[in-house]
């Protein structure tokens, strides 16, 4: 009787969890709000989602300075897009996967049409091969190839392709993936914004380089949660070695703001530095890092 | 035994079925909170997202770049104003806090000079007892 009383506790708790969650619009003005989830199994104070919660920049970002430099536009740089069949495993298609979307916005600034859709369906392959055909949905990837010819749009649906992508990573559980993505992602467009100079680039080039330190930081630490990314890890704690060259400076400005247009303008006063020595060592590891990535 | 197994596959159920809802929860706020970073700006490709009790608080590490305006859009629950959220420098000077407008759901911030900022999210316990909180950001050159 104990034990049938249980069994049914258990269940109203079940139906009781579905219904919270089926419910919602209809409540929204009552307080406290209808979608009163589980508590989150952290004690109190900062909690950090899979322990960790990092924004990589976006590469379409990291390209878009490119165009603003007027650096050229050098396709070769990209991944060819045939032979992608090599990446074996599910660590080198995430990676893959990352070069791959920075790749594609890549030639959608530079408005390579050709190159954009030819890296459109490179994508489409590898998220096939990692499962993740859902995120891409046929949709997001028609409107792509509408928009073909405008700029702005492709890299908007890149930005929101890789939205989607990521939070069915994390909806599935496979953060891990999802941050391989994002350092497949963010080590091309260093290497896109590299370009072909050999050992001298454009000091805004330089800065942009120094400016990484941060995000690389919280990468090494993002990955270092993942035994599958342990060799890029351990390439990305080598990378910080010149990057504790970088000097930096900030000096804090009182902010202002314009209620009326929901506009903060942050007026704080930063530099980054990097010295040549430091700067041609973070050159060759990114570079090597890269070449070991798409190997 | 059988009972105690059945029992067993009930609590494992409800576990699951609970861990299913609150990101089917996350992704329909998400899915509400995208309105929030309209056309001009580029999704940064990234899905943050934390659940919060009415004393937790969500950290956010990230590099903003200069010569941006980035459009941070904060969301709970079924409606605008659950989640306040507040942006801090490294040296913790607070730079915005959208609970000084109502906790507003979106803001821009236009940056003049790269720097690294903290975005501290947490409910408004006023409005919110536990939830999933949504961070999206968009931005344009």
């Amino acid at each position: 009787m104990t034990l049938l009383k249980t069994i049914n506790q258990a269940l109203v708790i079940a139906i009781g969890l579905a219904f919270a969650a089926c419910g919602g619009s209809g409540q929204a003005d009552q307080v406290p709000q209808a979608d009163t989830l589980a508590p989150a199994p952290q004690g109190p104070g900062v909690v950090k989602l899979g322990n960790k919660i990092f924004s990589i920049p976006s590469p379409v970002q990291t390209v878009m300075l490119l165009t603003e430099i007027k650096a050229p536009y050098a396709k070769e740089l990209a991944l060819p897009t045939d032979g992608l069949s090599r990446f074996a495993t599910k660590e080198k298609q995430a990676l893959a996967l990352g070069v791959c979307g920075a790749d594609l916005a890549y030639a959608a600034a530079y408005q390579d049409e050709q190159r954009s859709m030819k890296t459109l369906k490179a994508v489409e392959q590898l998220s096939g091969q990692l499962n993740l055909s859902n995120a891409f949905s046929k949709q997001l990837l028609k409107g792509f190839e509408a928009n073909i010819n405008n700029r702005d749009s492709l890299l908007r649906f890149t930005g929101r392709a890789f939205r989607s992508a990521d939070m069915y990573l994390k909806d599935e559980q496979r953060d891990d993936v999802s941050a391989l993505v994002l350092a497949g992602g963010w080590i091309e467009g260093l290497y896109l914004t590299l370009g072909t100079a050999g050992t001298q680039v454009d000091p805004r080039v330089a800065t942009l380089l120094a400016e990484q330190r941060h995000t690389l930081e919280n990468l090494i630490e993002l990955l270092g949660q993942y035994e599958a990314a342990s060799e890029l890890h351990a390439s990305l704690k080598d990378l910080a070695v010149p990057y504790a060259g970088v000097a930096s400076t900030y000096k804090f400005v009182q902010p202002t703001t314009d209620a009326a247009n929901k506009t903060t303008y942050i007026n704080s006063v930063t530099t980054a530095e990097v010295g040549p020595e430091a700067l041609q060592a973070i050159i060759n590891k990114v570079r090597a890092i890269r070449a070991a990535i798409i190997a | 035994m059988n009972m105690r197994t059945t029992i067993g596959t009930i609590a494992i159920g409800a576990a699951l079925l609970g861990g299913g809802m609150v990101q089917a929860q996350c992704d329909t706020i998400a899915t509400l909170c995208e309105k929030n970073i309209t056309a001009q700006y580029i999704p940064d490709g990234q899905f943050y997202r934390a659940l919060l009790r009415e004393d937790d608080m969500a950290e956010f590490n990230l590099t903003l770049f200069g010569g941006t305006t980035y459009r941070v859009a904060a969301c709970s629950g079924m409606s605008d104003g659950n989640l306040i959220f507040s942006v801090y420098d490294k040296e913790h000077n607070l730079l915005f806090s959208n609970k000084e407008h109502n906790n507003d759901p979106y803001w821009d911030l236009v940056v003049e000079n790269t720097l690294d900022v903290i975005i501290n999210a947490e409910l408004d316990p006023a409005k919110a007892n536990s939830g999933c909180a949504v961070l999206l950001i968009g931005f344009k050159r």
